[in-house]
């Protein structure tokens, strides 16, 4: 194989891992710390796709950085009231975590067929955030790609800034590590549960925006994803946000290669193969702390 | 004495039985009404043997769908391929079925929740890649159909003779459901709620939580994937469709709304969620929109599902009069 | 003659070590008893004994190693414990929970349903067969717990804290139990237990654990009074 084409697919690697990252951050996120397990997470990316789509080349035609910033807000309040409104509730009874799951798949359910009854099947095309290529010593790469790899670096420092030194971050931390500990010191969980959806829903707008543009948009674009930052989330281990990085890049980059021999449609069942042998090797993944 | 003992203890189900037996004549052959009545069965055989995984032994598999269909392709592509009499297809179906389910249950054994949960409906997802990927022989997305269907006499058993088959699907079903009661009941159904209720507990005390493991996802498999080549059967096609993502809710939804682990509710939890489906038909697209919000609606009311109707009303009335003690904030410990 | 060996067992958890490098052997017959501040590594080494972690080091049990067991084979060559925390199955019946025991834990035999109510004789929890495990009172929870234990006809039984949280009343009538388990069903006994009034009425011999490591070990009236192991429970 040509160089040039082994360094393409790495770009490709590296960026696709950036949004896998930023997305699988999210179900970590929740998961780590208020311990349900999101299977609307993939809903959430449809509906971030969505409304990038509704805000760009849909109806709204609006700037790229407007849109990057109305749907990051949109999908914050999203998920704030998402779990206000669905998890929230359930957490008035004991066994509260099994009926959280079907909520979840319930909510899934629902939102996966509110965009297919408002936007019908046919796959909506998204424009790249920038368009254009950059030509470094006779390698192409796109504008679009360099832009995600940065934004999705720019997320995971701000995390691990947000995490380590913000009071808020820092509380969400305690909760993930000990939940009765932490209310018993005053922490408000319930607050912090909401919070965390609320993040974890923009993170999945953010890659949303990233990647739809190079996947087109359907109702149930999302779930693929899903299984694929699921994968990502184990494999780094939960609660390790440099886990999930190194995680997201190593899969992306397998996945990149996989996809190019093989054929697209090898992409997911690479994925699940290698969820499989981790688990049975090492189910912590690479660094699970939480 | 010990029969009346027996009729007894069982009369809600034995009145349920009569009544489903009788209904076809009392419908004097409605084919439209007698469909229904055989899907609402169909799916309440999946769903209770999906129970005896996720609901008894407390073994998250999401992979039951796939088993369904892997059942269904199994029973066409036998007696398309290879000329096997359809009546002998169909029990084929779940033997395939359980043979990839105790394959898949072997990277599963020593994992707990969504763990198993994703490795399993990671299978799921798989299944139409593969199905795609042997469009030879699978015929992709189209799917197969116009294999031979089982005959008795001048009967045909298909969607298109209502009356006979919905008898056949009965006689299944009823032996099906008698099958999983007789394990919810026996020494194998008290080692599922042992590992279920306090797996280290159950291990300290003999239990091989593997070999258990093996069985669930054994027998379940088979019971879902003969109940797939018998509906492939039924309606005389099969096709990638069914791995939609909402199928899999729907049938997982059935079982919540029944109560896990509540033995026939996820019978119940399908005759409610078919026939309700049924009648939002005429929404069309609107239909799932409007099951999604009923789902979560119910479970934010009553988080036990059907089957425990009578004690969360009973435990509501207790709450009202306690309010006061009750703290607003609280939240119970967890365990997925 | 020994029934337990344990040989230079070392349990770490990342940096810490839970269980470190213990040697002891516990003679049959006898009551062994288990004692050490909170975090002493008492409930590891349980869990050790009955195959739930890995480790390195050796535990003999009846001549043969243990090693490397997982915790139904365990059971079955006779070890059978009780948890510090009441686990049971708490969405089936008291006779029930019982039966979990008998059936899968026992040798094989035709009558189960004696053995079953030979031991509720035994521990006292006649009357309370039908009852939901999840609604009995603590000590009937305890019971409920080491009876299901019972029912696998172990030869050596661990009994993890049998006393926390219960009544001084019900703390005597455990006393009694495992006094008539020792003798009545000649089983070796090996417990955990804080309260030191306990310990000096049921053990004949004890040992002091510290930082996981085998502090002291000797008859309790004398390992009560050494100033070192006062020291240790004062100072934490
Ligand atoms: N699964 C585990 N993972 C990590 N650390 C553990 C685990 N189990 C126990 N530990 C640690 O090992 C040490 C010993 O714990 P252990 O439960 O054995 O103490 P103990 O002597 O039984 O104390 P107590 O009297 O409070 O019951 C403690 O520091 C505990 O935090
Ligand atoms: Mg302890």
């Amino acid at each position: 194989m040509a160089a040039e084409q082994a360094v393409n697919l790495v770009i490709v690697g590296i960026t696709l891992g950036a949004v896998y990252a930023v997305m699988a951050l999210g179900l970590s996120f929740i998961y780590g710390i208020t311990k349900i397990f999101n299977y609307a997470h993939g809903a959430f990316f449809t509906w971030g796709a969505y409304f990038a789509w509704m805000l760009s080349s849909g109806y709204l035609h609006l700037p790229y950085p407007a849109v990057v910033v109305i749907t990051v807000v949109i999908m914050f309040f999203f998920g704030f009231g998402y779990e206000k409104a669905f998890m929230y509730p359930l957490r008035r009874f004991a066994g509260w975590d099994i009926t959280a799951i079907i909520v979840t798949l319930g909510s899934a359910l629902l939102f996966d067929n509110l965009a297919l009854a408002l936007f019908g099947t046919r796959a909506k095309r998204m424009p790249y955030l920038v368009e254009g290529n950059f030509v470094v010593g006779g390698f192409t790469i796109t504008r679009h790609e360099v832009v995600t790899l940065i934004i999705g670096l720019a997320i995971m420092v701000l995390l691990i800034l947000f995490l380590g030194k913000v009071r808020q971050g820092m509380a969400m931390k305690g909760v993930a590590q000990d939940q009765t500990g932490a209310r018993i010191v005053g922490i408000p969980i319930n607050k912090i549960f909401s919070y965390t959806f609320a993040i974890a829903a923009a993170l999945a707008g953010v890659s949303a925006i990233l990647l739809a543009p190079k996947i087109l948009v359907y109702p149930t674009v999302g779930w693929v994803v899903f299984i694929k930052a699921f994968v990502v989330m184990v494999f780094g281990g939960v609660g390790s946000i440099k886990g999930t990085a190194i995680a997201a890049f190593i899969l992306a980059m397998v996945e990149a290669f996989v996809t190019f021999y093989l054929g697209g449609i090898w992409g997911t069942p690479i994925f699940i193969l290698v969820l499989i042998i981790m688990l049975t090797i090492r189910p912590k993944g690479l660094f699970g702390t939480w | 004495m010990v029969v009346s003992k027996i009729l007894r203890k069982n009369a809600f189900m034995l009145g349920a039985l009569l009544v489903l037996a009788l209904l076809p004549i009392a419908l004097r052959g409605n084919a439209h009404v007698l469909n229904i009545l055989s899907a609402c069965l169909i799916w309440g055989v999946v769903a209770s043997a999906w129970d005896l995984s996720i609901g008894y032994a407390s073994v998250w598999s999401f992979g039951h769908i796939a088993f369904f269909v892997i059942g269904g392709y199994t029973g066409a592509m036998t007696v398309m391929y290879l000329g096997i009499p359809p009546e002998a297809a169909i029990p084929l179906g779940g033997v395939a079925a359980a043979v990839i389910g105790i394959l898949i249950a072997l990277p599963c054994l020593r994992l707990h929740g969504i763990y198993i949960a994703m490795v399993t409906f990671g299978v799921h997802l798989v299944l139409s890649t593969f199905i795609l990927r042997w469009r030879d022989y699978t015929f992709g997305a189209t799917g197969l159909s116009g294999f031979e269907r089982i005959q008795l006499g001048q009967y045909v058993f298909s969607s298109s003779v209502p009356f006979f088959s919905y008898y056949v699907i009965f006689g299944v079903s009823v032996l099906l459901l008698f099958i999983i009661y007789r394990v919810i009941n026996s020494t194998i159904g008290l080692a599922f709620v042992g590992l279920r209720d306090s797996e280290p507990f159950a291990k300290s005390l003999g239990i091989n939580e593997y070999k258990y493991k093996l069985i669930v996802f054994g027998i379940s498999a088979f019971i879902a994937g003969l109940m797939g080549a018998l509906y492939t059967s039924f309606y005389g096609t099969v096709s990638p469709f069914m791995l939609e993502v909402s199928t899999f809710l729907m049938v997982l939804i059935m079982l919540m709304l029944g109560g896990l682990g509540r033995f026939p509710g996820a019978v119940i939890g399908a005759f409610v969620i078919t026939v309700l489906s049924e009648a939002l038909r005429p929404l069309v697209l609107w239909r799932f929109v409007i099951l999604g919000a009923i789902v979560i609606t119910v479970m934010i009311a009553m988080p036990q599902g059907l089957m425990a109707l009578p004690q969360t009303i009973k435990s509501f009335a207790r709450r009202v009069t306690q309010r006061k003690q009750i703290k607003k904030d609280s939240i119970k410990t967890s365990s997925i | 003659m020994k029934i337990l060996q344990a040989e230079k067992v070392t349990k770490l958890f990342g940096e810490l070590a839970a269980v470190s490098n213990l040697d002891f052997e516990v003679e049959s017959g006898e009551i062994f008893g288990i004692a050490g501040p909170n975090g002493a590594g008492k409930t590891t080494l349980f869990n050790l004994i009955s195959g739930v972690y890995p480790y390195t080091g050796d535990i003999i049990f009846e001549g043969k190693s243990i090693h490397g067991l997982r915790p139904f084979q365990i059971c079955h060559r006779g070890i059978a414990r009780t948890f510090q925390i009441p686990v049971l199955f708490s969405s089936i019946s008291v006779y029930d929970n019982i039966r979990m025991g008998a059936h899968f834990g026992a040798p094989k035999e035709k009558n189960e349903k004696e053995l079953i109510k030979e031991i509720i004789d035994l521990v006292g929890l006649r009357g309370q067969e039908e009852t939901i495990a999840a609604n009995v009172d603590l000590f009937d929870k305890r019971l409920t717990m080491l009876a299901a234990a019972l029912a696998t006809k172990p030869r050596l039984l661990l009994v993890d804290e049998p006393t926390g949280g219960l009544s001084p009343k019900e703390v005597r009538a455990s006393v009694e139990l495992f006094h008539k388990i020792n003798q009545e069903l000649g089983v070796t006994i090996i417990i955990i237990e804080h309260l030191m009034k306990v310990m000096v009425e049921v053990c004949d011999r004890l040992m002091i654990l510290n930082n996981g490591e085998k502090f002291c070990i000797g008859s309790p009236q004398k390992v009560i009074q050494t100033r070192e192991v006062i020291d240790i429970y004062l100072g934490g």
